[in-house]
């Protein structure tokens, strides 16, 4: 039918019209979000040509293994080497990675099991920029979590449990969430009515409001809690403990490279530090050039059988590293062979992003972004929580109205009985 | 106009919808077959995430490493059915391991949609209806589930506001003939809305 001549299209036409200029649509991926698509399709093995094999003992013994891979292995391979001749250096690398650390960040893990115990899920950051200025604006930034924890029978103590966490805190926006999806069978047999009773509070989803709880006065104890003032001093503390794990884990290893100087496999050390010493500041500052990132690649096969360095055409560059070897004796062993790590760089930029594969019993992944993760409005928006009546909410910031008295009562009774009984004591 | 958000759609039908990243021996132009459907792909995640954007970049990867596993071998004219096919069970397949829905995604209601359906060719609706979340989630959902040439037709024409005239210009085509695919793509979509529930069944187990 010629569309002129249909006055129901025409009429579905003004409709469509009128939708267009009320409807947003989802937003459309940038160019960077579609080369992350393409980079999770396996590396072109070999492609510049780096070769396998090479010494690989001591690599695991700075690094480390287990669940810490994500961080240690990215970040801590390359930056954290017992670089003893040059402290400096090392601590200016650090405060780089801090400084994106503590920007924001996502990590997410995604079938990750141990112990028969299953988890997947993502914790987000977004912290307010670095300020004296306790004025200084909060919009954009919180905290958010979403895990989802499930034990299969081989879970010791959390077989058949399966529940669901999540909270949210930002400005305006705070609460936690809790669904007993099922109970442990530990907990079903020896739980009893309390268990009973708290899976009825929870197993369609417990809401707590935790806004007029948080922010503001929390009446009757006295307390005051500014939640915007709270992230800053969070930043200010990730900022402070990272620092304080750099120190630690830089004179550990400093110790261990020293208690050994007799040994020859320390020369080597030695050769890797310098090198890592000039190369270091300029990949994380987004200056290192292709030739470096081969260097990186050469160095990196100190502790994997294959190592790939690939320029992608969207500028970044992608370094794999995968066959890796612990060392004798480890326990690990297989699931350290079964990693993957990859990097990637993006020149002026730095490392943008690094994960880990084949994490765990079941073959999951984690993978840390920093600097550049977002928060999505629909993650503090609690009424999606709400399955009608079936959801209980409890607002804390109101019950504290109520009970907060009779609690600051109670407290000060009980010190006031702890003071009586001390002077007894004393009397004695 | 509050949409402002796919950037240059119509490009998309004859170019890569962007300069993607892929390595630099790859083949070309079946890089540009995948490319040309991934913004449609996208979208047909966020729409079913309540725009949640990691999750929808994890399913893109993921539909992305099957096809370069498995979908470079596909027909050209059957690629876009194969990757809907791949991109619909890889979004069951992520609920199942979660063992269930996520609380916010948004669901077809198909009584809703029919109504919806029906309404748009008989009456002007009303400015109140389409604001209400219920209604722009069914056409949202109706419209994802159109080929990603017809999608691409509706988002530049009614969302982005391009005539005739610029689309066929960036299409190679006469303006009678974009006004004739347009007509096809709106009883489409009306289609789509109709019958949401066939659309979406899967989704609804």
């Amino acid at each position: 039918m010629n569309p002129n001549h249909d006055p129901h299209d025409a009429q579905l036409d003004r409709n469509l019209r009128a939708a267009g200029r009320s409807i947003s649509l989802p937003d459309a991926p940038t160019a960077e979000q579609a080369a992350g698509w393409k980079r999770a399709a396996p590396v072109a093995p070999a492609s510049l040509g780096l070769s396998e094999g090479g010494t690989r003992r001591r690599v695991w013994r700075f690094a480390g293994v287990g669940m810490a891979v994500a961080a240690s292995l990215a970040f801590g391979v390359i930056s954290l080497w017992p670089t003893g001749h040059a402290p400096v250096e090392a601590k200016q690398i650090f405060a780089s990675f801090t400084e994106k650390l503590s920007s924001a960040f996502r990590v997410s893990f995604e079938n990750i099991v141990a112990d028969g115990v299953h988890v997947d899920g993502q914790v987000i950051a977004v912290f307010p920029e670095p300020s004296g200025d306790d004025s200084a604006d909060t919009t954009g930034t919180g905290v958010c979590a979403e895990l989802h924890v499930r034990g299969d029978k081989s879970a010791e103590d959390f077989a058949g449990g399966d529940i669901d966490l999540r909270f949210a805190l930002t400005p305006g926006h705070e609460w936690a969430y809790l669904r007993l999806n099922k109970l442990p069978r530990e907990v079903l047999k020896e739980g009893g009515p309390v268990a009973a009773i708290i899976y009825g509070m929870t197993h369609d989803g417990l809401l707590l409001k935790l806004d007029g709880f948080l922010e503001g006065k929390l009446a009757g104890l006295g307390e005051h809690f500014d939640l915007a003032r709270a992230f800053r001093e969070a930043n200010h503390e990730v900022r402070h403990a990272m620092k304080n794990v750099h120190t630690e884990i830089h004179s550990e290893l400093k110790k261990t490279a020293e208690c050994d100087a007799s040994n020859p496999e320390n020369e080597e050390a030695a050769q890797i530090a310098r090198a890592l010493q000039e190369l270091l500041p300029k990949l994380f500052s987004g200056g290192a050039t292709s030739e470096d990132l081969q260097t990186l690649g050469s160095i990196l096969e100190q502790a994997a059988g294959k190592v790939t360095v690939t320029p992608m055409s969207d500028g970044t560059t992608v370094l794999e590293a995968s066959e890796f070897k612990a060392d004798e004796g480890d326990e690990d062993t297989e699931m350290i062979a079964r990693l993957v790590l990859r990097i990637v760089y993006r020149p002026q930029v730095g490392v943008e992003r690094a994960e880990v594969l084949n994490v765990g019993e079941s073959n999951g992944r984690v993978r840390i972004e920093l600097g550049n993760a977002s928060l999505n409005d629909t993650m503090f928006d609690e009424s999606r929580l709400i399955d009608g009546n079936r959801t209980r909410v409890l607002d804390l910031g109101e019950l504290m109205k109520v009970f907060g008295p009779m609690i600051e009562q109670a407290i000060h009774e009980h010190e006031d009985s702890d003071d009586d009984d001390s002077g007894d004591d004393d009397d004695e | 106009m509050t949409s402002s958000i796919l950037p240059q759609p119509v490009a998309a039908l004859a170019e890569p919808v962007a300069e993607v990243q892929r390595p630099l021996h790859a083949d070309v132009d079946r890089e540009a077959d995948f490319d040309r459907h991934a913004t449609a792909l996208y979208r047909f995640f966020l729409v079913r995430l309540a725009n949640d954007r990691h999750a929808a970049d994890d399913l893109m990867q993921q539909l992305c490493l099957q096809w370069r596993q498995g979908g470079r071998h596909v027909p050209g004219d059957e690629l876009e059915f194969w990757l809907r096919r791949v991109a619909r069970n890889a979004l069951t397949a992520r609920w199942r391991k979660n063992r269930r829905r996520p609380d916010q995604c948004t669901l077809a209601d198909p009584a809703l949609a029919a109504e919806l359906a029906e309404r748009m060719v008989r009456e002007e609706l009303p400015p109140g209806l389409l604001e209400q979340r219920e209604t722009r989630q069914q056409l949202m959902l109706a419209l994802t589930t159109l080929s990603t040439a017809d999608q691409e037709l509706i988002v530049s024409h009614y969302f982005q506001d391009r005539s005739f005239a610029e689309i066929g210009k960036a299409l190679s085509l006469s303006e009678r003939a974009v006004e004739g695919r347009l007509y096809r793509a709106r009883q489409a979509l009306r289609a789509r809305l109709a019958h949401l529930e066939e659309n979406e069944k899967e989704f609804r187990s």
